[in-house]
């Protein structure tokens, strides 16, 4: 499917098959960014419904500048974010220390593994290194763009990647431990 | 070389790149249910844009009266009665009102028969007609001069007027079209001129201020919609001796109580114990008996609590009402009735927060059952009044009202419920103008 200027006029003037066609296309792509971010498959199943709302409530305000899809990814990224800024204001605290742990693992263990397994043990993450985690590591963020977004400041971002990262190797180590038994 | 930590991100995200899951059918089902509420905008608001249209048409309405009684006057028949004594012409000029049959004579000049021209000024406030000046015009045949066409008995003569100004009414001349040849009366002639009178209508305007406490009508579990006290300033126009639209300004400041739920471990104080930290021994009357040397020990423990706390949410906001009455006397009182639509726009809230008494807390989870309110609600009022008289001009006012609101109050969903409230408003009024 090919999104063009044509295209995305028949979107911003609320065509409905062009926006059945543009979910059918893009839903399976933001929805793996959902449940990413998500606690559990319900929050991303709402997650992808609120954003794809939204992009179709502002697609007016897509420029043109950059790629189509990009923006819509950004619109899904911060609607995911939106959704557990509620969280952290009933206090979920951010602690300064920064861990420094080599984030070692066998990459063999991951490219092993099910998108499934992969998406549970991010999942099992506490919500703030889950999202600092996706927006650097998958989605490519920087720790400063990370802060600027999450209201947090670089150096926490930092920590809360390391954070992130030693559980994920932990969980890691578990299953190579595991599979070498087994 | 490439560094472990960023060979790991690679392979995360290459993984990821390719991770493309089908969503559930049901979240495209509640996209679409979404936007299609959106497309219904009108259909679901129908009554709001039925309300729109109304204010609509009572601004204009009240906008068209205001214009048309200022700018547009009424038309009235005058009467004139010329006379002729001695071979001079004098022009007796009588002003009948037909709508009060009040009459004015007066003799507003003795002219020669080679002067025939007059202009007598007529103020129409008082229907004294006055004499301003006489002056010579040679009129030729079918020119205008903003001319008064004589209604009764002489259709061959004009008045030629001018209106000076709002208030007055100068006839430059008296002649015949017929003949071009100035007027001569035959006697007790009556004839008509149209004439545009500046007289007002009945329409006029009246100011109130109010001040206002409304009682809420809707009870509901968890929230208790407290009392709103309202002071504000409505404009009514008058269209005629009955009817008025009004609209206005009230300020508003209302408020929700409810509750919230908050989880939270506090470091509690459970008891305290005597610690013994030495042991001596001395000899009493033979008997070796120990002395326990003890301090008094504090236990203190994490407890996880929940509590429930009161919050009051209030707010101000500004109500906007557009309404359209029915006025009418008795004796030393008026009494009247009105309907219409108000919007009411949030102009500030002060949002409770939750509290827990105590220093050291750590809350965990806090549920804050109230609600918060829509920045914008939309009403119907119904009421009436009746004034008391002070004056020509003022009068008290005592205004009940019932208020339904079309929308719930709250954005949240789960609280999707329609409510209303009875007003009673104490007012000043004052008319303005004659």
């Amino acid at each position: 499917m090919k999104i063009d200027t044509a295209f995305i006029t028949r979107l911003q003037n609320k065509d409905r098959k062009a926006q059945v066609a543009f979910y059918k296309f893009l839903s399976p792509k933001m929805y793996g960014i959902c449940l990413r971010f998500a606690n559990s498959r319900d929050d991303a199943n709402d997650i992808l419904q609120e954003g794809f709302i939204r992009v179709f409530q502002h697609i007016n305000k897509f420029r043109g500048e950059g790629s189509f899809e990009g923006w819509v990814r950004r619109t899904i990224v911060n609607t995911a974010i939106n959704y557990y800024k509620k969280e952290k204001k009933r206090g979920y605290k951010v602690e300064l220390d920064y861990i420094k742990k080599k984030y070692i693992s066998d990459e063999s263990v991951i490219e092993k593994m099910s998108f499934k397994e992969l998406i549970k043990i991010i999942r099992e993450l506490p919500t703030g290194y889950r999202t600092v985690f996706n927006l650097n590591v998958i989605e490519g963020y920087t720790h400063k763009e990370i802060g600027a977004i999450l209201g947090i400041s670089e150096n926490t971002s930092k920590s809360q990647l390391s954070r992130a990262k030693s559980a994920l190797q932990k969980k890691l180590h578990e299953i190579k431990t595991k599979e070498n038994i087994d | 070389m490439i560094k472990p930590d960023q060979h790991i991100n690679n392979i995360l995200r290459q993984k990821f790149q390719n991770f493309e899951p089908e969503p559930p059918g049901h979240v495209w089902a509640n996209i679409e249910k979404t936007l299609d509420a959106e497309k219904s905008f009108l259909v679901r608001n129908i009554i709001y844009v039925a309300a729109g249209i109304l204010v609509i048409i009572l601004l204009s309405a009240g906008y068209f009266s205001f214009y048309s009684t200022s700018n547009t006057m009424e038309t009235e028949q005058f009467y004139l009665v010329m006379e002729k004594q001695n071979n001079i012409e004098t022009t007796k000029v009588v002003i009948e009102e037909e709508q009060n049959d009040k009459s004015t004579v007066t003799d507003i000049e003795t002219i020669s028969e080679d002067k025939l021209l007059v202009e007598p000024v007529i103020t129409a406030e008082n229907n004294e007609i006055i004499v301003s000046e006489t002056q010579e015009k040679e009129i030729s045949e079918g020119e205008n001069l903003n001319m008064f066409t004589l209604k009764k008995g002489f259709n061959e003569t004009a008045v030629n007027a001018n209106i000076d100004n709002m208030n007055k009414l100068s006839i430059t001349s008296i002649y015949s079209l017929s003949y071009g040849q100035p007027y001569s009366s035959k006697g007790d002639d009556i004839f008509a001129v149209s004439k545009d009178n500046n007289k007002t209508n009945s329409g006029h305007w009246e100011n109130t201020f109010f001040i206002s406490p409304e009682f809420s009508l809707t009870n509901h579990d968890s929230i208790t919609i407290l009392n709103s006290y309202s002071i504000g300033m409505e404009a009514s126009r008058y269209f005629n001796d009955n009817w008025f639209v009004r609209f206005g300004i009230n300020a508003s400041y209302t408020g929700d109580r409810g509750f919230a739920k908050i989880d939270y471990i506090s470091n509690d104080l459970m008891g305290t114990y005597d610690d013994v930290y030495d042991v001596s021994f001395d000899t009493i009357n033979g008997i070796i008996t120990p002395y326990y040397h003890t301090k008094s020990v504090e236990v203190w423990d994490s407890i996880r609590h929940i509590s429930v706390s009161e919050v009051t949410n209030r707010y101000l906001f500004a109500q906007v009402p557009v309404l359209l009455g029915y006025k009418n006397s008795i004796g030393q009182f008026n009494w009247y009735v009105y309907s219409g639509p108000a919007i009411g726009f949030q102009i500030a809230k002060w949002i409770d927060e939750p509290s827990v008494d105590g220093k050291e807390i750590e809350i965990l989870d806090l549920n804050n059952k109230l609600p918060i309110r829509s920045t914008i609600n939309y009403q119907l009022w119904i009421g009436g009044g009746i004034e008391y008289k002070l004056g020509q001009k003022s009068s008290l006012v005592i205004e009940p009202s019932y208020r339904y609101y079309f929308q719930s109050l709250y954005s949240d969903a789960d609280y999707k419920f329609n409510t209303s409230g009875f007003a009673l408003r104490f007012g000043f009024n004052y008319k303005l103008g004659h």
